[in-house]
């Protein structure tokens, strides 16, 4: 599939909005502003899950996974290196968190700051899409990238999105991959209805 | 699609029988369910909530960080989590102690059949227990943060301490040690004279050994034990340590034993640290064995791997003491009579284990004990490092070498030893107090080489070294740093900096020597004779034939010995000394041997001599 630069470029404001709206809900619940990073937008055919690896770059990570159905099928997963984990925990909770081997309050912060920002990312699809999808719960794993990520295709291509942007709260960096796995053909109609805007 | 529900299951009954809250909220805010669940947690009747705005209610979900995420949920959007982490209380439920219940919401959405608009279905779970425990967990981790900081601040001042301590300790033993090697290298001494600073001297190396081996184990447990791997060759060693217990064992009336090894074998390893293993192994060896015999052997396994044993038929250890007699401070019963610090077998342990080796042994109680461990020593390459043994009869400079040196130390008596021995060696000799003294002395002075102290007030020795690196480059001027911090003896480091070599507080005289052989390229005139402490240590049987003791001091000195009492047996010592002279070269095996706690060596001896009342 050949994607234009305009259109990546759309992509890649279509995930700016997204991820503002949810960096906005963000910012009132640590009640001060969250700067956000124009992402890096690049899209993989399922078939290159070795150049999509390459340019997540991380070992293993904590990830927020939520999957969607309906006239759109998918999932869409953040992930959010170790480091910027903690950094994010301890600023939003005021406690230092564990390592890594699924700390309960680790789990359950980023969960829910996984969901705020999916939620605004699936949002701005959904806007632009005009149609209803319907979508699985959100669910927090972490460890090797790949245990946690199902990148093998069922036989199915798929394209994968992955969109990198870092996040700056209170002075704290901190650094998150947004990918969503689109399956066949839904990325021309995603291409289609931004082309259409 | 999914979330829709058929418009008969509208009082949604089923969601009273299960043990989470569950409510529905319309577009508008307004409640159309409100479960069991929910009523016992919050007290409020699903009658008087139902068809009620939420906002009335509970006014804080009004806040937009709940409502903002709960308008998508109204537009289809995806669930919304309010994790028990940032949002514990989005449903206020008391609970008896005065709190509030901790909670973790999912909001999704749904619609009816028919109906388009979205409304929000609420899934609430107790999570109260849980956090608490999460809570009591984090808080326990707290605790111990806290202690391991405390316990790690703790074990920094004792190595801190341990480092001022052996600073401290070595300084004055430095003015000790050096003015009894000066003295001793003088011609004119009388016997008593030379015994006694004989005596000053081995009791001075016997407390710095002592103190080294309670510095060494602390470098182990600092994990600041480094491997000083040079090339040489195995069969020094083995000879060197050889002679070493040959005659001890010959004192003891022991057999020694020595396996084969000829062959001259160059490797690379740290020889220090595998001299002063053998030496305890075989020291131990020898101890404790009251009869029989002590065999030291090396076996080639391959070109690189050497086996070695020490077996001997002493005492054995008991079956229950084994596992525990690697452990620092450890002493069964048998070696605490001894005496020594407990601390010899865990230092060779953890030495071998630093060389990637393990100390092993087997033992029976009563037949004797075999210490063994297979080391590591790849070929070596380039030089062999010699022990400065060559250096120990040394008079003066050789004719023709003129030497400047340029001693800095703050404390006065450092000074003093060094600037006497170096004297001694006719070298020129100037004195500086502190670093900063130092840069002008080598200003108008221009020495050939420079013995720098570190621990300095107003400028200390490294500053020193930069300054001088810096003024005058890295050639002129040789540097050796004679240092008596115990913790701080990384030799590369000092390397780095711009010196030239190394050497701990308190020296040995011929360090000093060799170092300036090796820097200065100069050689010296040597005493041609053998020195007078060398032979008395040699006693043979016919000798002995010939010594007649009084019962009194023979019972005095058989006691002292029996009772490891040191200073009993050394007043004994003396008074056999003063007896007659000819008792000279005995008093002399005895200090020996008592240097060593050999009281074993020392009875041996008495047993064979003839004693009467006088």
């Amino acid at each position: 599939m050949k994607i234009t630069i305009e259109q990546l470029d759309a992509i890649k404001e279509l995930f700016n909005m997204g991820v503002g709206r949810g960096a906005s809900i963000l910012s009132q619940m640590v009640d001060s502003r969250v700067h956000l990073e124009v992402p890096k937008v690049e899209i993989f055919p399922s078939s290159d899950i070795e150049g999509l690896k390459t340019s997540i770059g991380l070992n293993e990570s904590s990830s927020v996974n939520m999957t969607f159905s309906g006239s759109f099928d998918g999932n869409v997963s953040l992930l959010i290196p170790p480091d910027s984990a903690t950094i994010l925990v301890a600023a939003l909770t005021n406690e230092e968190p564990g390592p890594m081997q699924l700390d309960p309050v680790r789990a359950g912060t980023l969960c829910e700051v996984g969901n705020m920002i999916i939620n605004g990312l699936m949002g701005s699809i959904t806007n632009v899409l005009k149609k209803s999808i319907d979508y699985g719960l959100p669910q927090y794993t972490e460890g090797e990238l790949d245990n946690i990520l199902d990148l093998q295709s069922d036989g199915e291509d798929t394209n994968i999105c992955i969109a990198t942007t870092t996040m700056n709260i209170e002075n704290l960096e901190v650094c998150g991959k947004l990918l969503v796995v689109f399956k066949v053909g839904y990325l021309q109609e995603l291409l289609s209805a931004i082309d259409a805007i | 699609m999914t979330n829709k529900f058929s418009k008969e299951q509208s009082s949604l009954p089923i969601f009273d029988y299960i043990n989470e809250g569950i409510f529905v909220l319309k577009k508008d805010y307004i409640v159309r369910f409100w479960n069991q669940c929910l009523e016992n947690w919050t007290g409020i009747k699903k009658e008087s909530i139902i068809g009620s705005n939420i906002f009335e209610i509970f006014p804080h979900l009004n806040n937009g960080v709940y409502k903002s995420r709960i308008d998508q949920v109204f537009q289809s959007g995806p669930p919304v989590v309010f994790s028990s982490q940032l949002h514990a209380h989005i449903i206020p439920c008391p609970l008896p102690n005065g709190t509030l219940k901790t909670l973790q919401t999912v909001v999704t959405s749904f619609s009816w059949e028919g109906e388009c608009e979205s409304e929000a279905l609420f899934t609430i779970q107790d999570v109260t227990d849980h956090s608490f425990r999460i809570e009591q967990y984090h808080n326990l981790n707290k605790k111990l943060i806290v202690l391991k900081e405390e316990s790690e601040r703790a074990n920094n001042a004792k190595s801190i301490f341990l480092a001022n301590m052996s600073h401290e300790i070595r300084t004055p033993m430095n003015a000790i040690l050096g003015y009894s090697q000066i003295l001793l290298n003088q011609k004119n001494l009388s016997s008593d004279q030379r015994q006694a600073i004989q005596t000053i001297d081995s009791s001075g190396k016997n407390l710095l050994e002592l103190i080294n081996e309670v510095l060494d184990i602390s470098k182990i447990e600092a994990g600041k034990m480094e491997l000083y791997p040079t090339n040489f060759d195995l069969k020094d060693i083995i000879v060197a340590v050889s002679t070493m217990f040959e005659l001890r064992c010959k004192q003891k009336q022991l057999k020694w034993k020595v396996g084969e090894f000829n062959k001259s074998c160059i490797v690379f390893g740290d020889q220090v640290k595998l001299r002063s293993i053998l030496i305890n192994l075989i020291g131990n060896a020898v101890k404790f064995t009251k009869s029989g015999e002590v065999e030291f052997k090396v076996t080639t396994l391959n070109s690189h791997q050497f086996l070695f044993d020490v077996i001997d038929t002493g005492i054995g250890i008991a079956s229950k003491e084994q596992q525990h007699i690697l452990e620092p401070f450890h002493q069964e019963e048998s070696g605490s009579k001894m005496g020594g610090t407990g601390l010899g077998l865990a230092i060779s342990s953890k030495q071998l284990e630093l060389m990637g080796s393990k100390l092993l042994f087997d033992s029976t109680l009563g037949k004797g004990s075999r210490f063994y461990f297979i080391l590591s020593l790849p070929k070596g390459t380039g030089k062999i490092e010699k022990r400065s043994e060559r250096f120990n009869n040394i008079l003066y400079l050789a004719e023709g070498y003129h030497v400047k040196a340029l001693v800095v130390d703050d404390i006065k008596e450092n000074r003093d030893v060094l600037t006497a021995f170096l004297t001694s060696l006719k070298i020129d000799v100037k004195e500086a107090v502190d670093g900063r003294d130092c840069l002008e002395k080598v200003k108008e002075y221009l020495p050939d080489i420079i013995f720098m102290d570190m621990r300095m007030p107003v400028m200390n020795g490294e500053q020193a070294i930069k300054e001088i690196r810096k003024e005058y480059g890295n050639h002129q001027f040789k540097i050796v740093i004679v240092t008596a911090s115990a913790l701080d003896q990384n030799r590369e480091r000092y390397i780095q900096l711009g010196a030239q070599e190394f050497i701990a507080k308190p020296f040995r005289i011929e360090q000093i020597s060799s170092c300036l052989h090796k820097l200065l390229d100069i050689e010296f005139e040597y005493d041609k004779e053998e020195s007078p402490e060398q032979e008395s240590y040699n006693i043979c049987d016919s000798d002995l034939s010939k010594i007649l003791l009084s019962n009194q001091l023979h019972t005095e000195l058989k006691e002292a010995a029996e009772l490891y009492s040191i200073t009993k047996l050394e007043i004994a010592i003396n008074k056999l000394r003063c007896e007659n002279e000819e008792y000279n070269k005995l008093s002399a095996v005895f200090m020996d041997l008592l240097n060593k706690f050999d009281m074993d060596g020392i009875l041996d001896i008495l047993g064979k001599l003839n004693h009467e009342e006088k």
